[in-house]
């Protein structure tokens, strides 16, 4: 068996007196593709955060691919792609400057995949050229998430990836984490509120309420398991956004 | 009867005093060793050249006239900015009556702190009544401007624009607002003045409370993003300039330009060379109206001190690269993420660190440049020249206010850049006046060489702070 590629141990986050995650414990495995559920405000982005390394931990450890992430090492970083939660990102390059300036900072970049992406997703010679700050939001993110995705990563975390695209951009997006990316068995952890779009693409949720993961597993286990009453029997079925309502009340 | 006085006061002394604490405590500005050893520095060496040209008197004075201004600053600097934020109702459970409590407390300070500066036994008081009210007007501006009201801007810009044209007032006049009657008499309509401004600066919730937050939290929120009015300066050559510069980092894989390119393009040298120039260009259209009838000889001696304005640029250059990072967090932890940046905190700060100080390098070099080659057109002689090169040489350790501790949100590269200016020109023009007292070598020389000195410990006192600080991407996230 292989070693899990996330491992946050007893995980400790404050803002000030808030206490955002308290002693966490977390494993995501090679090939995973997990989705994290929880309640605005519930601390998913700063996990997300806390386990890049992009901030700072006041409790407990955290590792990537085995290294501690206060220094990770540069064929560590290279096999990480992560969209923020923020859409507009370098609003004042154009779409190609900012792939051209992003692929001179990764040592392996899929110029074909770039392009097909670009192509499939609307960008056109006109859309290129344009400042990406006039750009939509829905097409910053397309472009965010086509820019997690040139260097083929082997961890893809996307903090709420699909919040500013329409549904067709959701269908397509998702076709391509399945396609492009699932299957390629990178290992994918997701943050999103829309659970129909988690049910396509997850194998696996994780729930975080009180600063800790409270429930993790298979999705159609965990939503199997919801169905059998205190008594034994098995009840009506239930669905994953009843699940999230009595598992984060 | 008197108990209950007594009792009633303690209690409003209390309220008082977790007033202060719980709004000091939102930030210091002087927990930084450069003001604390700057200041004392300036305190001694201020002390013994007023001490040997003014004697005891002096002294005295000068003593009485920092124990009456240091209220008054540190109400500004350290009691206002976390005051404004305790006006909210997330707060209103602190004290009784908070917000009268506030007004109290800042009007107790203000007057305190102005009656103390009108009433040092000053040697002549031959300015003392314009000196008060401009005294007052920059308390009351900037209190107003910290709290986010809309007047501030215009207190500012009459105590500023009066004070440059305190040479037109009338003497007669100056004279009767300095005579002790008149003084006396103005020391109310100021404590009016003060406790009006002061119930502006903590309105009681509605419309008004709202509006000044969202100003406040706009104008913070502006601080790191791009200034239109420079964008607009900068036009299609500067950015055609920055895209050819970002293709040829880009193509050369040169990380540390690369790093550089995560500040946003208003970070870029193309867009200051424009915009300086265009203030050179507005530096010779004021000398042109201002000179035209004067004397050569008031042309020679006076023009280079107005070409001075162009060393607003590299202030505004350091200021913005130092405040920037906050700004464009998103696209830092992108960049922190990549495999072409330095993998610890140490090496990746001291990196960003040498980078920003190159930058602001460059700048003042380019804008000490521009300053000279005005200062030589407007027919400055080899003297004059000395002296705007000592100037410049005095702005010189700004570069140092881009070195700070970028993953914090308690510093501010304002501050920074106030202090390193007020501690480098007042520092090196005292230490230049008094080897100048000494050995007759002139004052301003002597200044440059004192702040180029000054510039060399806060740069090293800079990177250490970066290099020991935690990693500068993405910046401001720490509380």
């Amino acid at each position: 068996m292989t070693a899990p590629i996330i491992q946050l141990h007893d995980v400790a986050k404050y803002f000030g007196s808030n206490t955002v995650l308290n002693s966490l414990d977390w494993e995501v495995g090679q090939g995973q593709v997990i989705g994290l559920l929880g309640r605005n405000g519930a601390g998913k982005s700063t996990l997300m955060e806390c386990l890049l390394g992009l901030r700072e931990l006041d409790g407990g450890s955290a590792r990537l691919f085995g290294e501690d992430i206060k220094a990770l090492s540069e064929s560590a970083r290279a096999r990480i792609g992560y969209v923020p939660q923020k859409p507009g990102l370098f609003e004042w390059m154009t779409p190609l400057q900012m792939l051209d300036y992003f692929k001179a900072m990764y040592p392996r970049w899929n110029a074909v995949k770039v392009e097909a992406l670009l192509e499939r997703w609307g960008f056109g010679p006109l859309e290129l050229g344009k400042p990406i700050g006039r750009l939509s939001g829905g097409q910053q993110q397309r472009l965010s998430i086509i820019r997690a995705l040139a260097h083929d990563p082997e961890l893809l975390v996307l903090d709420e990836p699909v919040s500013a695209l329409d549904p067709a951009g959701r269908r397509a997006f998702l076709a391509e984490l399945v396609d492009g990316v699932i299957e390629r068995g990178t290992t994918v952890v997701f943050s999103t509120h829309i659970l129909t779009d988690l049910e396509r693409v997850a194998l696996d949720v994780a729930f975080l309420k009180d600063g800790r993961i409270v429930l993790q597993g298979q999705l159609d286990e965990l939503l199997e398991g919801a169905r059998n009453t205190a008594e034994g029997r098995r009840g009506e079925p239930v669905s994953l956004e009843d699940l999230f309502i009595e598992v984060t009340e | 009867m008197s108990d209950s006085v007594n009792a009633l006061l303690r209690a409003r002394l209390r309220d008082y005093q977790i007033l202060w604490r719980a709004a000091v405590s939102h930030g210091n500005p002087f927990a930084s060793p450069v003001v604390r050893w700057g200041g004392a520095f300036i305190g001694i060496a201020t002390g013994a050249v007023v001490g040997m040209t003014e004697g005891l008197r002096g002294l005295a004075v000068m003593a009485w006239w920092l124990a009456s201004a240091t209220p008054l600053l540190a109400w500004l600097w350290r009691f206002m900015p976390g005051a404004v934020k305790l006006a909210s109702p997330a707060y209103a459970q602190l004290v009784p009556q908070l917000r009268q409590r506030m007004i109290e407390l800042s009007c107790l300070v203000c007057w305190i702190g102005i009656a103390g500066i009108a009433s040092a036994p000053y040697t002549s008081t031959r300015f003392l009544g314009p000196q008060l009210f401009w005294i007052v007007a920059f308390v009351v501006g900037s209190g107003l401007a910290v709290a986010g009201h809309r007047a501030a801007s215009v207190t500012v810009i009459v105590g500023c624009a009066s004070s440059l044209m305190a040479s037109y007032i009338p003497a007669e006049l100056v004279a009767l607002l300095s005579h002790p009657v008149v003084i006396v008499l103005s020391l109310p309509v100021y404590a009016g003045v003060i406790f009006v401004a002061v119930r502006a600066m903590f309105p009681q919730a509605g419309e008004r409370h709202w509006n000044m937050l969202a100003w406040r939290a706009r104008w913070a929120d502006a601080a790191g993003k791009r200034d239109p009015l420079v964008e607009q300066m900068a036009g299609k050559q500067a950015k055609g300039w920055y895209a050819a510069s970002l293709r040829r980092d880009s193509a050369r894989r040169d990380g540390k330009r690369l790093m550089l390119h995560a500040l946003g393009a208003s970070a870029h040298i193309s867009e200051i060379v424009v915009v300086l120039a265009y203030m050179a260009a507005i530096v010779i259209a004021i000398g042109v109206m201002v000179f035209w009838r004067a004397d050569h000889i008031v042309t020679i001696g006076l023009a280079w001190v107005l070409a001075s304005l162009v060393l607003v640029v590299p202030l505004v250059y350091c200021l913005r690269i130092g405040q920037l990072s906050g700004g464009l967090a998103s696209e830092q932890s992108l960049v922190r993420l990549a495999p072409a940046m330095p993998a610890g905190a140490a090496a990746f700060n001291i990196q960003l660190g040498r980078i920003l100080l190159l930058q602001a390098l460059m700048v003042w070099g380019v804008s000490t440049a521009v300053f000279l080659l005005l200062a030589a057109l407007a027919g400055a002689g080899g003297n004059a020249l000395l002296n705007a090169a000592s100037l410049a040489c005095m702005v010189l350790p700004l570069v140092a206010v881009p070195l700070r501790d970028y993953a914090s949100t308690r510093q501010s590269a304002a501050a920074a850049a106030a202090t390193l200016l007020l501690i480098s020109t007042v520092g090196s023009l005292v230490a230049g006046g008094a080897v100048n007292a000494l050995t007759d070598i002139p004052v301003l020389p002597v200044s440059a060489l004192v702040s180029i000195g000054f510039t060399i410990v806060v740069v090293v006192r800079g990177l250490c702070t970066m290099q020991y600080a935690p990693c500068a991407f993405p910046a401001g996230r720490m509380d």
